[in-house]
């Protein structure tokens, strides 16, 4: 079987644990790896790793909290500093963070380069009630 | 460096993660594992906290399945269990007194309020008291410190046994079943169907359960019978010794003939850990001088502390004896002349035939700092002030006291000054062990004047000598003062101290390997000179031991004596 790291620089598995169609569990690849190791670091709250209390962007602690500007700051702060630490294979080029008090829903839209390729992603979290 | 298989050898978070890591990384398929934010990198986060979570749980699994490593008090309580060892309850302080009263008869659970601790004691057993005039009773009682004015009553019989709480003493722990008194099996071998008997064990959190024979060794019980178990509840343990003031409105007179002792908390957990192997290994039989040590101390636990050895071991040797001395508190009270041989009587039954158990008070000896030499740093302490002082405090603090296997730690002592106080820079103390035998003692002309000690510490050659004593005037000698010493061989002199003159040159003997010293018959001591003389000390033989770190030993035990002032130098 042909290795497939050969092609790619960055393999991980899928969190999703989605099969594919040779029935292993499903891989993902170069942008795409990075794209969810970015998301699953701003998605993850302190204390959620063992032994590492303070990885994550901890948007959790927030989701409740009367937003003001400085809790957007603060938020925005935490991502910077986390992708920063936790993902040496990107440049971190923006952050974005906004909250839509009608839908109640908070927005991070992270813009980067990977390999001088330019990239976002946008994470919405919602807060059902 | 990669491996292409998981090094199991490391088993704390990191380094399972490290190991992990390590062997993913020989695979092909993924890269990603040593970045963060990866989903690899997250399940080898779990994998290492799970690995590390059940080493931890195993480690604790098996550091609790062994007595020398258990921690907790139940794991240590159940593994004693195994050995036969039920620790030690807790034990009601006790005291013996003498009253009168009007009526003949002192009932059982008759409280006696004690002023000095404010706890109240209580008799067991009903007494019948003897008429010591017309229409006065007396006699002596012995009162238990309890924190009801009865017994706790337990008959709470399920599943074949009955709890008694950690609060319990359990060596008053009487059980009846049906009115018929049941007494505590030791020997499963000497028990039969017949047998009314019950067993003590030690459970969980401290408690003890009773139960009883299954029909084959012992008596079965069964549910739904009447069993009642009583037992005393010390609420004051420790605090309540030293009681000496009663009252009881039960009585017309009280006389304290011992006041309140050998009350104590529960067996603590490094005494399960020491006690329970020894136990074990004695079997119930007082056969060496350790197992009688053991077995001496779990059959009485009012007794505060306790030595045994072999009579072959006294100076002079006593073949066929086995010698204990025993304390009931930590001031070092000794118990009665009743007391010590009901103790005897009870060993006894334990010790080899034809071994007679003797009580004997401890010998207690002096270690003297005789001199010594403490280098200081001037730029810290510029002349040495208060550095004397500073080492008697602590030579005081590390005073053996009497103690039974007490230990004078040299070593810690100079460390310890050393370290705590900079401006010391090094310190070395002559020390000598000395025994004393007073004047007055042998003055008495019936009195046989053999001196014996009994150091049980290596002593060196050449090392003995006296302080100032008086000698006959016959031996003429000027101002009659003499001097003991040893030859290096074995044999103490006698000399003159201002002629310098040796009047006896086989005095006694001297052992130097265990201390043991031997003056048979010492007729030139001048005891009543000395005695007239109010300036004259007791004949005093000192020693200068091969390790400073001088330790008690059998019947030899040792406290701080004098403490010369040492010499300061920079």
């Amino acid at each position: 079987m042909a290795k497939v790291t050969d092609r790619y620089r960055y393999s991980d598995l899928d969190f999703n644990f989605a099969r594919s169609a040779n029935g292993d569990v499903a891989r993902k690849f170069d942008d795409n790896a990075i794209k969810q190791s970015l998301r699953n670091l701003v998605l993850t709250n302190y204390y959620e790793r063992p032994f590492r209390p303070s990885l994550g962007a901890n948007l959790n602690s927030v989701l409740f909290s009367n937003f003001s500007q400085g809790d957007m700051g603060e938020i925005r702060s935490g991502i910077i500093k986390t992708i920063n630490e936790a993902e040496p294979r990107v440049i971190l080029l923006e952050v974005l963070v906004g909250f839509n008090e009608k839908t109640l829903t908070l927005s991070v839209s992270i813009t980067y380069n990977y390999l001088d390729t330019e990239d976002t992603i946008d994470i919405n979290i919602e807060r059902v009630k | 460096m990669s491996d292409s298989f998981i090094n199991l050898s490391q088993t704390d978070f990191e380094q399972v993660k490290i190991s992990l890591t390590d062997f993913i990384r020989t695979k092909p398929e993924f890269s990603d594992y040593d970045f963060t934010g990866s989903a690899m990198s997250t399940l080898i986060d779990l994998l290492a906290y799970n690995t590390a979570f059940f080493s931890t749980y195993t480690n604790f699994l098996a550091n609790e399945s062994f007595i020398d490593s258990a921690q907790k008090r139940d794991s240590l309580m159940s593994l004693a269990r195994l050995v036969g060892y039920t620790p030690r309850s807790r034990i009601a302080s006790r005291a013996v007194l003498n009253v009168t009263s009007s009526s003949s008869t002192l009932p059982a659970n008759t409280v006696f309020s004690g002023a000095d601790t404010g706890y109240s004691f209580i008799t067991l057993e009903s007494q019948i008291l003897e008429e010591v005039s017309s229409g006065v009773f007396g006699g002596d009682v012995t009162v238990y410190q309890n924190s009801n004015v009865l017994k706790t009553v337990n008959t709470t019989y399920s599943f074949g046994k009955v709890v008694i709480p950690e609060q319990a003493d359990i060596s008053s722990l009487t059980v009846s079943v049906g009115g018929i008194v049941y007494t505590e099996a030791n020997r499963i071998s000497a028990l039969g169907p017949a047998s009314k008997v019950f067993f003590i064990d030690p459970i969980f959190s401290g408690a003890y359960e009773v139960s009883f024979g299954d029909g084959t060794y012992g008596e079965r019980v069964n549910d739904g019978s009447n069993v009642r178990v009583e037992y005393l509840t010390p609420n004051g343990v420790n605090n309540a010794n030293g009681e000496r003031s009663f009252t009881s409105n039960a009585v017309t007179s009280i006389n304290v003939v011992s006041e309140s002792y050998g009350g104590s908390e529960r067996e603590t957990s490094e005494s399960i850990r020491r006690n329970a192997p020894s136990y074990f290994q004695a079997q119930n039989r007082a056969v060496t001088a350790n197992d009688a040590e053991i077995v001496f101390k779990v059959d009485n636990p009012e007794v505060y502390d306790a030595t045994a050895w072999g009579g072959e071991d006294n100076n002079p040797p006593q073949y066929g004896r086995l010698f204990l001395s025993t304390i009931k508190d930590a001031a070092g009270t000794t118990f009665s002349a009743e007391e010590l041989s009901e103790f005897g009587a009870k060993l006894q039954e334990k010790t080899v035939v034809g071994i007679l158990p003797e009580f004997k008070d401890r010998s207690c000896y002096d270690v003297n700092v005789t001199s010594g030499t403490l280098i200081y740093d001037p730029v810290i302490n510029s002349d040495g002030t208060g550095l004397n002082g500073l080492t008697s405090t602590k030579l005081i603090e590390y005073d053996p006291a009497c103690s039974f296997r007490g230990v004078f730690p040299y070593s810690t002592i100079t460390s310890e000054l050393v370290n705590e106080n900079p401006a010391i820079r090094s310190i070395d103390l002559d020390i000598d062990i000395s025994g004393s035998f007073s004047n007055e003692t042998y003055n008495n002309s019936d009195v046989v004047r053999n001196l014996y000690i009994s150091f049980a510490n290596s002593v060196k050659k050449n090392s003995l000598f006296t302080d100032f004593f008086f000698i006959s005037e016959s031996l003429g000698e000027p101002e009659n003062i003499g001097f003991l010493d040893d030859d290096g061989d074995g044999f103490i002199r006698l000399g003159g101290v201002n002629s310098g003159r040796i009047f006896n040159y086989r005095l006694g003997t001297i052992d130097y390997s265990n201390g043991n010293i031997t003056i048979l018959g010492f007729s030139d001591w001048d005891t009543q000179k000395a005695i007239t003389d109010q300036g004259t000390k007791d004949l005093t033989i000192h020693c200068v031991p091969e390790s400073r770190a001088v330790q008690a030993k059998k019947q030899a035990t040792y406290k701080l004596g004098t403490v010369a002032s040492i010499r300061l130098s920079q």
